[in-house]
């Protein structure tokens, strides 16, 4: 079963996506396979709009727990499986939570594990006027990743203004054929991961 | 692998607040550097350094006075067994690749030099694991009680497995009456040659006559050593030649007076003892010894130039 890995910072919407994108691909009810930290595994069926509403919240870190959705995307007459793992978000320094250091640490696991890495970046945090580079989080997961395996970019909130202007400048840093704008919320560039995916499975 | 374990440990220490996410990042992404390149050493050296030591082989046996067959059959040998590797890689079916040897010559011909280049050749070669060469005679593989013999001769062939088993003198093999091991000897060699096919090589070296004698009397051994190198003679100038290049490098060189010395001194040793004893070992020897008397001459000396000091003199050879 390939592994689907979506990281990055906290509160980038990586959450969103994943339940966003398994909205557009049809599924009604998910299943998810939440795996605590401490290794035992929980099955939680949410439906579709009640995930959006718990799930889904402007507090940071909300995913503690790493959520596995199962994925069917459709290729050719029949569907192609995917475990879409949704990771707690990385954030820089050192957390003063052990908590929150055990999940984090467990996400950097994962990235080991997983076949395929979709590194989720906020356009609209991109301070590039007065940052000229890349957060250093970010440019070090996109070191780590980019010699590994599939790996791509999906740079979200595309459906903000500032961040069309972000993106170009994303584009020009790291490249145009990794980076795939998104809008996890209205469920924009969605046809280009799934086509991304469905190429790397 | 130890690679692995330092990855465990870098998490661990983020799990105890120790390190910072982007510090961990950095840490994986170097050690995942190495590992890789690690790993890409170990699986396939890159074919440029390969050829690159092929070429410092070939250009040391180049350096080497004489020796124009050997030259000729290394060219061969590396052709041949590159185009059979070719051939494996395309699926077609190759020929064994047998080098098992003969050396033919006298002392001081350069046998053992040749057998020690080749050994590095054929690790360069990919035939050989190690190419080291072990030289053995025969109170080496010769034991004193039944079944001495046999474990005596195992022992040397495990030893020189990855690389070359140098035989000298191995017709000393087959000489003992009825109640020596020489042919016990012989036996378990055999066993370990095609036990050990894949790494290992025998050369067998000796006088010509006595090895030609040793071969024909032996046949079941002739067809294993398909290669048979004969170290010819030097001739006298080839001599001059070597003694040159040996006091070169120790930065001596020879007066002209003591050039024509050295020339008479060579010719007069073969007419008296013939070549078995004129051969490149003579030569070092007399330069050895030359050097030695240069330094009595000169010593008494008040005055030493740095001219006097490189120079051998004729009256350097006694």
């Amino acid at each position: 079963m390939t592994k689907s890995l979506v990281i990055g910072q906290t509160n980038v919407g990586k959450t969103c996506f994943a339940i966003n994108f398994a909205d557009y691909l049809g599924i009604k009810e998910l299943k998810f396979t939440i795996r605590q930290p401490a290794g035992f595994l929980s099955k939680q069926t949410y439906e579709l709009q009640t995930a959006l509403k718990e799930l889904v919240c402007p507090e940071e870190h909300t995913t503690k727990e790493i959520q596995e959705i199962q994925l069917k995307l459709p290729a050719g007459k029949g569907y192609q499986r995917v475990n879409l793992i949704d990771s707690c978000g990385l954030i820089e320094g050192i957390h003063p939570q052990e908590e929150i250091r055990l999940a984090m640490a467990q996400t950097l696991r994962k990235i080991q594990e997983s076949n395929i890495i979709l590194h989720l970046i906020d356009l609209s945090k991109l301070n590039t006027r007065r940052l000229k580079e890349l957060p250093e989080l970010d440019l070090e997961i996109y070191n780590y990743c980019k010699t590994k395996k599939c790996y791509a970019i999906l740079a979200n909130k595309i459906d903000l203004k500032i961040a069309r202007n972000n993106l170009e400048f994303l584009q020009e840093r790291l490249g145009h054929e990794i980076i795939i704008p998104i809008s996890a919320l209205y469920q924009q560039g969605f046809k280009e991961v799934k086509k991304f995916l469905l190429k790397n499975l | 692998m130890s690679s692995k374990l330092k990855r465990k440990d870098i998490i661990k220490e983020f799990e105890n607040g120790k390190l910072s996410i982007t510090k961990v990042l950095r840490l994986l992404n170097n050690q995942q550097t190495t590992y890789n390149n690690l790993a890409l050493k170990t699986k396939e050296e890159p074919p440029n350094t390969s050829e690159k030591k092929i070429k410092k082989i070939k250009d040391r046996l180049e350096g080497l006075i004489g020796l124009r067959k050997i030259k000729n059959l290394v060219e061969e040998l590396e052709a041949f067994v590159k185009i059979q590797q070719k051939r494996n890689n395309l699926n077609l079916a190759t020929e064994p690749l047998v080098m098992h040897m003969v050396f033919k010559g006298n002392p001081g011909t350069g046998k053992t030099t040749v057998a020690r280049i080749f050994g590095e050749l054929f690790k360069e070669l990919g035939l050989l694991s190690k190419g080291h060469l072990k030289e053995v005679e025969r109170a080496d593989l010769v034991g004193e009680y039944i079944g001495h013999t046999a474990k005596k001769t195992r022992e040397v062939i495990d030893e020189a497995l990855g690389g070359i088993l140098f035989i000298d003198e191995a017709y000393s093999l087959a000489r003992g009456g009825i109640r020596d091991f020489g042919k016990e000897s012989i036996d378990a060699l055999v066993k370990g040659m095609e036990d050990n096919r894949d790494d290992l090589v025998v050369i067998l070296a000796g006088y010509p006559e006595e090895m030609e004698y040793f071969l024909q009397t032996n046949p079941g051994l002739s067809s294993r050593f398909p290669i048979k190198v004969d170290f010819e003679d030097y001739t006298i100038e080839e001599l001059i030649e070597i003694a040159e290049l040996m006091l070169r490098e120790r930065e001596y060189k020879l007066s002209k007076a003591a050039k024509n010395k050295l020339y008479r001194l060579l010719d007069k040793k073969r007419e008296l003892s013939g070549p078995q004893q004129g051969n490149a070992r003579t030569v070092r020897n007399l330069i050895e010894e030359a050097i030695r008397t240069q330094a009595i001459r000169l010593v008494k000396n008040k005055k030493i130039l740095k001219e006097d000091l490189m120079t051998i003199q004729p009256e350097d050879f006694k």
